[in-house]
């Protein structure tokens, strides 16, 4: 176990964001692995984690870029509270891996042009 | 007039695209010219021949990347068609990377993000391992995302070899494609067989792609990804834990105390393998020891407001069973 390990502030972070769908009752007495992992990540960004995640309003905004609402829930449920509030806080911006063959044949002959 | 305008006009479309193409270039250095001297342990070629290959339909490179490495990893009825439905966005166009992690959990495997570097990707090739990347094929400021998966190397020919788009197999020099591979910050998974860790793996990060599925009670491939690190790992007290809490969870308490005394031997200062235990005890109606864990884990954190807390809350719980 590393030793530098900051007690305190990441022990938070589960009751902040668990989606009790998914979470069994007992759970809620000990520390979980996921908190403690995180903990041990000390660069974790805590004020991001300090937001209250709406596990609700993310599925809305799935629904909105175009998935059905039911597949949404099951996305949500299979991310980390981290992922979803990247993805909430980044849609638009996050890299969307596609096949965009044109734009890159394009790109690709200027760039056989210039080099 | 005309003319002389016709005359110019390439110049500084070239010239500007040129200048745009030169800052892109100058970025940072490229790592895997250093890889392959002459004591390198990847000196030879390789590739892994025998992974699947799915040509995408438009925009479906991730479902189709994702596909071949989770049949790689044994999920055998893996299907870009069904993954498309669980990781594409429509108003995208195209995947995100958490949606990929989701979707790798969703077939109970554990999707390890690799240390972003070459060598991690040279590692997982020679321990016969395919590695989703994410590319930028465009630009940093005009990017064109796509997803493929590595299956090889070629040294000797300066090749980088992969399954990509509708190409099964795309070949692109070393050079190329760590560029495009370092524009999108190195990413890439690797979704082993469960119970096996990937080459590169680094303990926390493994912990850290383990973790969620346990969060998301996948138990199975939780438990053996956990069992998988005590051995790869038999300093490290986290897999440990993780199995007691699965233990714990399933309401085997007796496992559960059995793998928190484990884990307390190797963090023997480390309050939340006491705090726990604690709890394990209780549950079995051993009042006395876990009133002495609970009075352990709040001594190595009393300032703690879970651990400070820990006898009155066991305490507390123990007159509610009583």
């Amino acid at each position: 176990m590393k030793k530098s390990l900051v007690y305190g502030t990441a022990f938070m972070f589960g009751s902040l964001v668990m989606n009790p769908a998914v979470i069994s009752p007992a759970y809620a007495d000990i520390v979980s692995t996921q908190d403690i992992v995180t903990e041990q990540r000390a660069g974790v960004n805590k004020a991001q984690l300090t937001e209250q995640l709406q596990r609700a309003d993310v599925q809305e905004q799935l629904v909105r870029y175009g998935v059905n609402p039911d597949e949404a829930i099951e996305r949500i449920n299979a991310m980390t509270d981290e992922e979803v509030m990247e993805l909430t806080a980044n849609i638009d911006e996050l890299p969307a891996g596609a096949n965009a063959v044109v734009v890159i044949l394009l790109l690709f002959i200027i760039w056989i042009l210039i080099r | 007039m005309i003319d002389w305008l016709h005359k110019l006009a390439p110049r500084v479309v070239i010239a500007v695209l040129g200048a745009v193409f030169l800052t892109a270039c100058a970025s940072a250095p490229l790592q895997h010219e250093a890889l392959f001297d002459s004591n390198s342990p990847y000196q030879h070629q390789i590739e892994l021949e025998q992974t699947p290959f799915f040509p995408q339909e438009d925009f479906q490179c991730g479902p189709a990347a994702l596909a071949t490495v989770l049949q790689t990893s044994g999920v055998s009825d893996a299907d870009p068609d069904v993954l498309a439905g669980q990781i594409y966005l429509p108003e995208r166009r195209g995947s995100l990377q958490m949606e990929l992690l989701g979707a790798t959990r969703r077939a109970d495997r554990v999707p390890y993000v690799m240390a972003p570097n070459f060598e991690a990707l040279l590692q997982e090739l020679h321990a016969d391992n395919p590695v989703l990347v994410l590319q930028n094929l465009g630009l940093p400021r005009w990017p064109v995302w796509h997803y493929a998966v590595v299956i090889g190397v070629n040294p000797e020919q300066d090749e980088v070899i992969l399954r990509s788009g509708t190409t099964e197999r795309e070949v692109m020099t070393m050079r190329r494609f760590e560029r495009t591979w370092q524009m999108a910050n190195y990413w890439g998974i690797v979704v082993t067989q469960l119970g096996e860790i990937p080459a590169s793996a680094d303990p926390l990060r493994y912990f850290e792609a383990v973790a969620p599925l346990e969060q998301q009670q996948r138990f199975e491939a939780a438990s053996l990804a956990y069992q998988a690190a005590t051995e790869r790992w038999p300093d490290e007290a986290t897999p440990l834990i993780g199995l007691g809490n699965i233990a714990y969870q399933q309401q085997r308490f007796a496992d559960a105390e059995l793998y928190y005394y484990q884990a307390s031997e190797l963090a023997p200062t480390y309050a939340p393998v006491f705090y726990n235990l604690a709890w394990a005890l209780l549950r079995q109606g051993k009042h006395e020891s876990a009133h002495q864990a609970a009075q352990h884990a709040q001594e190595l954190a009393p300032d703690h407001p879970r651990f400070g807390q820990a006898v009155t809350t066991i305490e507390n719980a123990a007159n509610e069973q009583a």
